[in-house]
């Protein structure tokens, strides 16, 4: 009787196999997987989406295909590059999201990341930019030493040793700063050269919208400060107009520590940093094996980074924004909610005492 | 009455009571917790620590009558009639239970991984897979529960990532929120603490009923420690608008898995995490079919199957969208009372036996 019913059942699913729709199941090879979209305006309205696809096959002399579409919403946009593409679009592997300086200072790049945060089929590691002049010239560039520019985008926002002044923003981050009352948005600034990209600056934001950039230099300050471990090499002219003494330092070690004194009214930050590093490259007439020309140095250093720092702080304070995240220092003993208001009048009004001690570890190899 | 063969261990019980315990409310746990914001990560200890205490009736009352399961008390306690007439309700409300659990996690399959496809299908599998293991008796639930512990949870390794890029002074200052934020998240996040309480069914069939409490205590603070690790490095992940606004936590915590090899580890853990809900779903499945076996007062494997397609039908069902949040919703508040109810039943067996002793 059960030997019946099981083959029985066998036999009748076996038939029915025939049955089954067709595999809806795309390949690989159907698949256009979107890497870098760029972001510019269009009109009062729209934005002009500008989506780059890798394409596999070799044979072609440009290995990207690039679609542009004006439109006010992005799934809307996407709808409207599948009908012009031969492939079926996908976001699962998206890399890089770029956005033009107007479109920035608009205030529209929140709104476009909160929708692409919203959707889990973009990981979160996503890189933004924010580029000079029109984003889709970036994806439609032609270098001829570079093969994808999808590829050479990416690794160029991928964190390096030498390029750690830029924050590297991901779709994460930038949320985490936006949404946060403490932080202020950072990402990479970049500039299209004649054969290349190039981080040129980092720019910054106040609630979604751009406000200025800052220059390479300081955005090294700012990630100090934050407490980054590794930091990029650091030019030094000790005086100024002579150009007389110059150094390149190897930065080996930051610590930072910031206390402020807790009190909202009238807040005062004491800023202590604390760097190690090793001597590059020097000109200049001291004899760095005598012990008190080798200290003089260090105070030197000392000297000039700390109006460096202060520097920055001033600059950040004009522009009333704090990407640092001095405030945390506030509100990790404030009970009650914490506003951006708060920030903003912590940063504005806050009394910045710096000090800065630079060690010097060694001079290189050669004596 | 029942088949009363003492099979569990030590060990079985310590992983039944955990693994029964995280369910799909593991990945939503930081966002439950949110309206505490910051300050929410301290909250699943304290919530560890008051399921510790409601074991202690429990398993008082379950060592009085150490053959029975909680339907058999029941109908001794309060008679036959009102003691059915509570299982049945209680039938009800875990039937309900299982078809919330499952179609959470299934929802959430549908959002990250399928996203093109309806999720009857993989339903059907899974409920195959379900009845597979509920037949196997409790023993074969416990040890389900064993591997599946040992199969997912050294996925916390990904954690790793939260904490690199997290802030630590995020768990400052340390009592920043109203009593009434307080009750919210204690309302909506000590259901993630339900499950524990499913041992005063399957206590008969234990085998050193002595060491129950410690070894249940045990499951209790391994559940209570993950959870609080979970809801600690979300704290540090996050702002506080995206506890608040992100509805699978743990998922975008994965998300930020950076491997060189690999690129979407969050795919993988939440289809890792399918071994979380079948051994919740199938404690659960097992308890209703116990329940069903005393209301008919005989065992039949015939009533697993049945209730398993009730199930499969009743998550099929499309419900309005608002009757079914609100109902998944109260059936946190009935687990609550299902909570504390072993605390009347012992006032009772203590009046009972005065009442007998006078006599």
């Amino acid at each position: 009787m059960k030997q019946s019913i099981v083959i029985l059942l066998i036999s009748c699913s076996l038939l029915l196999i025939g049955c089954t729709e067709e595999s809806k199941r795309t390949s690989i090879e159907d698949l256009g997987m979107v890497s870098s979209i760029a972001f510019d305006v269009a009109n009062d309205k729209e934005m002009k989406m500008t989506v780059s696809v890798p394409h596999p096959t070799t044979e072609l002399p440009k290995n990207t295909q690039t679609y542009s579409v004006d439109t006010q919403l992005i799934q809307e946009g996407l709808v409207k590059v599948s009908s012009q593409a031969d492939k079926m679009i996908i976001l699962n592997q998206l890399r890089t999201l770029l956005f033009s300086e107007e479109l920035a200072r608009n205030g529209k790049v929140a709104e476009v990341i909160e929708h692409f945060y919203r959707n889990s089929t973009v990981g979160n590691n996503v890189r933004i930019a924010i580029v000079k002049d029109r984003a889709e010239d970036f994806l439609k560039a032609e270098f001829p030493d570079k093969p994808n520019i999808d590829t050479y985008l990416n690794d160029l926002l991928q964190p390096a040793h030498h390029t750690s002044f830029s924050p590297f923003t991901t779709l994460h981050d930038f949320q985490y700063s936006e949404s946060n009352p403490i932080y202020f948005s950072m990402t990479p600034y970049l500039e299209l050269e004649k054969e290349s990209f190039k981080i040129a600056s980092v720019a910054l934001f106040d609630r979604g919208k751009m406000l200025d950039t800052i220059s390479t230099k300081e955005a090294l300050i700012v990630q100090a400060l934050i407490g980054k471990g590794k930091l990029p090499p650091l030019a030094i002219k000790l005086d100024e107009p002579s150009d007389k003494e110059q150094l390149q330092i190897q930065l080996v070690k930051n610590k930072v520590k910031i206390t402020g004194n807790r009190n909202i009214e009238a807040p005062k930050l004491k800023i202590a940093l604390n760097l190690q590093g090793t001597l590059y490259e020097y000109k200049g007439d001291k004899d760095l094996g005598k012990i008190k020309e080798y200290k003089e140095l260090e105070t030197e250093v000392s000297k000039y980074v700390k109006k460096d720092v202060e520097d920055v702080i001033k600059k950040l304070q004009e522009l009333e924004v704090d990407p640092v995240g001095f405030s945390e220092y506030f509100r990790m003993y404030h009970k009650g909610r914490w506003t951006e208001e708060l920030s903003k009048k912590i940063m504005v009004s806050g009394d910045f005492k710096v000090t800065v001690d630079f060690k010097l570890l060694n001079t290189g190899a050669l004596k | 009455m029942m088949d009363q063969t003492k099979q569990l261990n030590g060990y079985h019980v310590v992983f039944l009571v955990q693994n029964v315990m995280m369910g799909t409310t593991l990945l939503l746990l930081p966002n439950l917790l949110s309206s505490v914001g910051y300050s929410q990560w301290w909250l699943p200890l304290m919530f560890a620590l008051i399921a510790n205490l409601l074991l202690i009736p429990m398993v008082w009352l379950m060592s009085q009558y150490s053959a029975y399961n909680l339907f058999a008390i029941h109908e001794t306690l309060l008679g036959k009639w009102l003691g059915k007439g509570i299982n049945v309700l209680l039938i009800l409300y875990l039937i309900v239970l299982i078809a919330a659990t499952c179609e959470g996690y299934l929802e959430l399959i549908q959002v990250v991984a399928l996203q093109d496809r309806t999720i009857t299908g993989p339903l059907f599998i899974f409920f195959l897979l379900l009845v597979y293991i509920v037949s196997g008796g409790i023993k074969s639930i416990a040890r389900f529960c064993i591997i599946s512990f040992f199969l997912v949870t050294w996925m916390i390794y990904f954690m790793k990532w939260g904490i690199t890029e997290g802030d630590i002074r995020h768990a400052l200052p340390l009592f920043n929120f109203s009593m009434q934020e307080l009750f919210t998240a204690t309302k909506n996040g000590f259901f993630s603490m339900a499950g524990f309480e499913l041992i005063l069914f399957y206590f008969p069939y234990i085998i050193h009923q002595k060491k129950v409490f410690k070894q249940a205590s045990l499951g209790i603070w391994i559940c209570g420690i993950l959870y609080f690790i979970t809801a600690f490095v979300s704290v540090m992940y996050y702002s506080e608008w995206q506890l608040e606004n992100v509805l699978y936590p743990v998922l975008y915590l994965f998300n930020a898995v950076k491997f060189s090899f690999l690129e979407r580890v969050d795919v993988i853990a939440i289809t890792l995490w399918v071994f979380f809900i079948l051994s919740t779903a199938s404690a659960y499945l097992w308890v209703v079919k116990k329940g069903i076996d005393s209301i008919r007062a005989s065992e039949n494997k015939s009533h697993l199957y049945i209730i398993s397609l009730i199930i499969y039908i009743f998550i099929n069902i499309q419900f309005p969208e608002e009757f079914q949040n609100k109902l998944y919703e109260r059936v946190h508040f009935v687990s609550y009372g299902f909570m504390i109810w072993p605390i009347f039943l012992c006032i009772i067996h203590v009046l009972k036996a005065k009442k007998e002793g006078v006599k």
